[in-house]
């Protein structure tokens, strides 16, 4: 009954962040491929989105540079969903989950960058595990699919100084 | 009277959920640099801030770009890039204009809000 109750708040918790954790603050902030490779790699990425919907992005491909800056359009609603090895990675809503920990939480959704000549569907995910009682986060990353050039690329979080909202959202102790 | 208390402080922790609230800075957001490089031998072509404290921005000389992806603060209205491997001083001319000012070369630049 008590482990009830304390899945019950943990599921309540979530929905009550997943309110206010919009497609717009779980992108905000940088991203980069691997930053070792930034000043000499012949491929780079790096994104900034704003809050407000307007980005920067550097794509450095075979040592040609491309910039741009604009605006950007998320999907109105963003699917999260944990992964559960366990059960041969079976999708199911993040609200819904109700069994122990799985290993990665996961966001999917579409983005428009300027006037929908780039639409790429992007995946968040992050790996969640569970330490001394309290769920632990870590390691955000973002993969972009490009859907007119078939390229997908993995960008890392920079880390900014306040907390991701995707963490920021979960309750830190069950 | 106590409870009256307890509600503004809750409205007040309310209104500082992390993620929920607005931008906390004015220089959050995208801005870009308009002219030649024959009008200013240096200019910042254009920047994102996150209000995580993370940003983009792409310099453009007379004969190179650059881009850089790093981390910016502001101290008594002058910008920081990179623990204060850049610095700029800036001023707002309106709410979709501001002046950057490098100090180290006395030039200003003026970039507009995206959009």
């Amino acid at each position: 009954m008590i482990q009830l109750s304390r899945l019950t708040g943990l599921v309540l918790l979530f929905a009550a962040g997943t309110g206010c954790v919009t497609p717009g603050l779980m992108l905000s902030g940088s991203w980069e491929t691997d930053r070792q490779f930034k000043d000499n790699a012949a491929d780079y990425t790096a994104l900034t989105f704003a809050p407000d919907y307007t980005y920067t992005s550097v794509i450095r491909r075979e040592g040609q540079v491309q910039t741009w800056t604009g605006m950007w359009q998320p999907q109105l609603t963003t699917t999260m969903w944990f992964q559960d090895p366990l059960s041969d990675y079976t999708k199911f809503p993040a609200s819904d989950f109700d069994t122990t920990p799985e290993n990665r939480l996961l966001a999917d959704g579409f983005l428009i960058l300027e006037d929908g000549e780039q639409l790429n569907s992007y995946r968040i995910e992050v790996e969640a595990s569970i330490q001394d009682g309290a769920w632990i986060f870590t390691d955000p990353h973002l993969i972009l699919h490009n859907k007119q050039s078939g390229e997908t690329v993995t960008l890392y979080r920079v880390q900014g100084n306040s907390t991701w909202p995707l963490l920021s959202m979960m309750p830190t102790s069950r | 009277m106590m409870r009256l208390l307890n509600s503004k402080l809750l409205l007040a922790l309310v209104m500082c959920v992390p993620g929920c609230s607005s931008a906390n800075s004015t220089l959050v957001g995208s801005w870009e640099g308009k002219g030649t490089i024959e009008e200013q031998p240096f200019q910042f072509t254009s920047m994102t801030f996150a209000p995580d404290g993370t940003y983009t921005a792409i310099a453009r000389y007379s004969n190179a770009e650059r881009f850089m992806t790093g981390h910016w603060k502001t101290i008594n209205k002058t910008l920081s890039l990179d623990q204060g491997t850049r610095t700029y001083a800036y001023k707002f001319k309106d709410e979709s204009k501001i002046l950057f000012t490098d100090t180290h070369r006395d030039e200003t630049l003026q970039l507009n809000r995206v959009p």
